[in-house]
């Protein structure tokens, strides 16, 4: 039963992964403007066009946009599935290269501040929710209510002109002061990365806390757990061993399937400290309108999603007893 | 103590909305300088320029109210259809449980995973900077989640007896639809779309920090952007960057105050509105 589950979840997201490449190849063939104009650069078009235009129409041919809709459909799948995702004509690379080289540097924010801000608003959610309307609660709820509502871009611009400009306690952005190696180098990037992470790491703690906070509000209604209060348990015992193993649950499942979308908050972040990042890239890309890196960056980040609803999905038939065959849970 | 939060909250909300909207309907009497006119740019908060002005010399405390008229725009229109074309979905989906109720569930599924975020960055790359094509690039991503709600809304109420026995009655599909399950899904549809209009306001605001939105128009997302990419950040002008801050933030909270009320005063919709 568990398998027959799994199977038919992977068949969803190849599904998913289908329709988003497809989503692409629309994208390229039928938004205004000549579909060579997307592959090689306003520049180069306009050149082209001025100087020598049987060069458009040769390139034309050899990306086979003379052809059918239909084979040219067929084409791009086929260059897809081979990893061949065309060239930046600004970084003068493959596009896959310049992306993984600027995941790295993503991930390096992502994780720890995924993992950090999942610890922390377990923390704090649980101990508002056990007990709502405690000093505590009433402090924190506001506070982070404020967070959640503050676009993380703004809090950056507020906090690196804070501690950057008017302290000058940290760098104004980039990654590192360059010319160092080693141990000073690694210290270097900490510190041009402390002030990114905190922000992620707070944004990310406010929306942890809610749905830790909430569910943990919820379970305590519930009658068993007034059953377990009766019994005489401790308020400590109820809530680790009652409360606590109810909410982890969706908790952990919520805070994995919250890494793939992060990948695009950390954009915003990451082009006010100027963190060369997914986020950079893709604000460059759409400036200087590089489409096929910013194709390749929306299918990457949606193969993100699906990798950690994947995560999510299997976490959630590990640990639950009770999951049902069938039962969609897809976010 | 709870009961007194739920009130205040809601209450304080409207009353935030509707300074921001009064300012945006009476923006060319309030305003003191067409936001347009130019002067001399870069200059301090003055008597005259009660919040300075911009690199190009426009009068920031102007573009700031008029800002609040193409935000709030923006967040209403788009919530509007996201809301009209979510709850539409999600009651048609959730009363028709067949084949039809099954292809919605299943496209609706497939665009919730699809991240939203990026994908309107992509959307509003390729076509060209302006307020339509961005209010377009939002309401094609965000209808999903309002679509799902009302739903499972939708399959609830269709197996309480009053339906059944307008079934009997043979009273049409329509009219059960939009005139008795919608009244009874109204309540969620109303928070789902308030918290849509802060949704799309900030989307707006992220998509102008970025540069996407169409350089005449001014938003309080694309004020922020000039301030940020034109140095304002940097050289510390703080009239500047901070308005533009306060104003998005402050709004998002309206919204999310109001949306509360009903969150507060109904458990299952709580419960939906976290998964």
């Amino acid at each position: 039963m568990k398998a027959a589950a799994i199977l038919k979840r992977i068949f969803e997201y190849a599904l998913i992964l289908f329709i988003i490449i497809t989503i692409n190849f629309l994208l390229t063939h039928y938004m205004p403007g000549d579909p060579i104009l997307h592959l090689i650069g306003e520049e180069e078009y306009y050149n082209l066009m001025a100087s020598n235009p049987q060069v458009i129409e040769e390139m034309r041919e050899k990306y086979g946009l003379n052809k059918s809709t239909l084979e040219q459909y067929w084409i791009y799948l086929k260059t897809t599935v081979t990893l061949n995702f065309g060239y930046s004509y600004i970084y003068k690379q493959p596009v896959l290269d310049v992306l993984l080289f600027r995941m790295k540097w993503t991930l390096m924010l992502l994780i720890p501040s995924v993992i950090i801000s999942a610890f922390l608003g377990a923390f704090l959610g649980i101990k508002a929710g056990w007990k709502p309307g405690s000093q505590f609660d009433i402090l924190t709820t506001p506070l982070m209510l404020l967070i959640n509502t503050t676009p993380t871009y703004c809090i950056s611009i507020f906090v690196l002109t804070f501690f950057s400009f008017t302290m000058g306690f940290f760098p104004f952005g980039g990654m590192t002061s360059g010319g160092l190696s080693g141990l000073d180098k690694a210290l270097d990037i900490m510190w041009h990365m402390f002030l990114p992470l905190m922000i992620l790491v707070i944004s990310k703690t406010s929306y942890d806390y809610f749905i830790m906070k909430s569910s943990v509000i919820e379970i305590s209604e519930e009658d068993y757990i007034l059953t377990a209060m009766s019994k005489g348990l401790s308020d400590r015992d109820v809530l680790s061993k009652h409360v606590l193993k109810n909410a982890l649950l969706p908790y952990i499942t919520v805070v994995c399937m919250q890494l793939g979308f992060s990948v695009a908050g950390t954009m915003l972040v990451e082009v006010v400290f100027s963190w060369k990042g997914m986020g950079t890239l893709i604000q460059r890309s759409v400036q200087v309108k590089d489409f096929p890196m910013l194709q390749l960056s929306f299918l990457f980040i949606s193969v993100c999603v699906i990798i950690s609803n994947i995560i999510s999905d299997l976490l959630y038939i590990a640990i639950d007893p009770r999951i049902k065959e069938g039962e969609s849970r897809a976010q | 103590m709870l009961n007194k939060k739920t009130s205040l909250a809601p209450k304080m909300g409207m009353l935030i909305l509707m300074f921001f909207v009064a300012v945006a309907i009476f923006a060319p009497i309030i305003s003191p300088y067409d936001p347009n006119t130019i002067t001399s740019p870069y200059l301090k908060p003055s008597r005259e320029h009660f919040l300075g002005t911009n690199d190009i010399g426009q009068d920031i405390f102007s573009e700031l109210i008029y800002g609040a008229r193409l935000s709030l725009f923006i967040g209403f229109f788009s919530a509007f259809i996201v809301t009209l074309v979510g709850s539409v979905l999600g009651i048609v989906s959730g009363y028709y449980k067949g084949i039809v109720g099954r292809i919605i569930m299943g496209v609706t599924n497939i665009a919730l995973v699809i991240p939203s975020l990026p994908l309107t960055i992509v959307l509003a790359a390729y076509m060209q900077a302006s307020i339509w094509n961005i209010i377009i690039a939002i309401c094609a991503t965000s209808w999903a989640g309002t679509a799902r709600i009302i739903r499972s809304r939708t399959l609830q109420i269709r197996e309480l007896p009053f339906i059944k026995i307008e079934h009997a009655l043979g009273v049409g599909n329509l009219q059960i639809m939009f005139a008795h399950i919608l009244p009874n899904v109204l309540e969620v549809i109303l928070i789902k779309g308030t918290l849509a209009v802060s949704s799309a306001m900030l989307t707006e605001a992220g998509l102008s920090f970025l540069g996407l939105s169409s350089s005449t128009a001014k938003s309080w997302g694309s004020i922020l952007h000039y301030a940020f990419f034109r140095n304002g950040v940097l050289n510390n002008y703080w009239w500047w960057y901070m308005p533009p801050i306060i104003c998005i933030s402050l709004c998002v909270l309206g919204f999310m105050l109001l949306g509360y009320h009903g969150k507060g005063k109904n458990k299952t919709t709580n419960k939906m509105e976290l998964t």
